[in-house]
């Protein structure tokens, strides 16, 4: 089975599981539904327009002259806590995701190599952690766009650019937590060792060992 | 094929398996019953892949389970004594995964499935999501999926924990099927009359070392002429528990 095949497979079980949690949540309570909905668009547009009341005012009057430069030191500030925001969250995430969650051990004896389980993780813990990212940046460039009355092309594009850009702290927050548990094995506990490459840890090898709780 | 050569798993100070060597031929129905915190499950991590031996190796069907874990893992089922499954899949589509995972053909898995649920009893509930299942109904269906792609090497920690009578009898002769079909069987329990009714050898660990290996009445021999396998469990383990 090739590598992309088991990666399919993985990808399958999630979107079945997603498939389903989202039928769950259609059986609940409308109210419920509509209030989560109400609560999250009011919280969308409300930035949406503060956002784009700001870009306004730094677009007109003694400030337009600077208004490129401003938002650039902006973007930057914003980006830049967002980036340490995200690398953090990846990294709780990935620790719960690879060194506690019984579904790596479960994984671990069926026919998938180490490194797949771990792609597929760090593809799970991305999404978990980035979901809040674009809900928060989203109306900031939406508002940009308007306000500066950008192509259409623009839109997409910085789409693409939100996707690679939340790939990063997602890599290095993983990159953190392997590391955790490569120097400090008995922080990580649970699957320490498997993905961590700690030979002494996982008993030898690296990359395909588990530790359990107990002996 | 289960081939264990001089293992020994180290956790800190504590030596949790000590130099253990055991061969488990196609077909056999072996039982590994050893006193708590003997090194029990420790040897059945090891076996299956989820921890790596500090020393010595162990080969499923001549695969070695670290350098080619894959492919030994492919020959391979571990049923766990805590089930776990999927709770946003059905019982299912957990199943349509085990079969996916192992490459079964989508017609030859659907058989299959059918075919464990009548014998496991699953149909009643096999397509409700798995966070409504009893421990019993999770264990029926991992049971099912560890058997789903013909393994060649069964291993099982504790099958029978949460199981109703019924559902223990059932278990019971599918394991027996299966090993007289061919299927090497490695079993951990504690229940020692399900290890003498089921196993041809049985295993008695203590302290991470093998201290006996043979049939019930082998082992009735060695102990010194015990009356049943619980007597020669508690002569062969005596002192620790």
């Amino acid at each position: 089975m090739t590598v992309a095949a088991r990666l399919m497979t993985l990808a399958w079980v999630r979107a079945k599981t997603l498939r389903n949690s989202l039928r769950v949540l259609r059986r609940q309570s409308s109210l419920k539904i509509f209030v989560i909905l109400f609560f999250a668009i009011g919280l969308w547009g409300g930035l949406y327009f503060i956002f784009l009341d700001g870009f306004r005012f730094l677009g007109r009057g003694p400030l337009e002259d600077f208004r490129d430069t401003i938002v650039q030191i902006l973007f930057a500030v914003f980006f830049l806590s967002l980036f340490i925001m995200l690398t953090f969250s990846n990294a709780i995430i990935a620790y719960g995701s690879l060194f506690r969650s019984e579904e790596t051990a479960f994984l671990f004896a069926r026919p998938f190599s180490p490194w797949q389980i771990f792609a597929y993780k760090l593809s799970e813990t991305l999404l978990f952690s980035s979901w809040a990212f674009l809900f928060l940046a989203l109306p900031l460039i939406v508002a940009y766009g308007v306000s500066g009355r950008s192509p259409w092309y623009f839109y997409p594009g910085a789409a693409a650019f939100f996707g690679v850009f939340a790939v990063i702290p997602a890599a290095v927050g993983g990159g953190v937590t392997l590391l955790i548990a490569r120097f400090l094995p008995r922080f990580a506990a649970e699957n320490a060792g498997t993905f961590s490459g700690d030979r002494r840890r996982a008993g030898g090898g690296g990359l395909g060992g588990r530790v359990p709780s107990a002996p | 094929m289960i081939e264990i050569e001089n293992i020994t798993k180290r956790f800190s100070e504590k030596i949790a398996v000590d130099r253990l060597s055991l061969t488990v031929p196609s077909g056999e129905f072996f039982a590994f019953v050893s006193p708590n915190g003997a090194g029990k499950t420790t040897t059945i991590k090891v076996i299956v892949g989820l921890l790596r031996a500090d020393e010595g190796t162990v080969r499923i069907c001549g695969q070695d389970i670290q350098k080619n874990a894959v492919a030994a893992k492919a020959l391979l089922s571990h049923i766990p004594d805590q089930p776990y499954l999927y709770d946003k899949l059905t019982g299912r589509e957990f199943l349509e995964f085990v079969a996916r995972m192992h490459r079964i053909e989508p017609e030859k898995a659907r058989r299959k499935v059918e075919e464990l649920s009548d014998v496991l009893g699953l149909r009643d509930y096999l397509d409700d999501l798995a966070e409504g299942y009893s421990h019993g109904m999770k264990q029926r269906v991992v049971i099912a999926s560890a058997i789903l792609h013909e393994p060649k090497v069964i291993v099982v920690d504790e099958p029978m924990v949460g199981l109703d009578p019924r559902s223990v009898r059932v278990v019971k002769d599918l394991l027996r099927d299966l090993s007289q079909s061919g299927a090497t069987i490695f079993m951990s329990t504690h229940t020692l009359n399900v290890a003498e009714e089921l196993a041809g050898r049985i295993g008695i660990i203590d302290r991470g070392r093998m201290v006996a290996v043979g049939t019930a009445d082998e082992l009735r021999r060695a102990s010194g002429g015990a009356k049943g396998l619980e007597e020669s469990f508690l002569r062969l383990t005596a002192g620790e528990e």
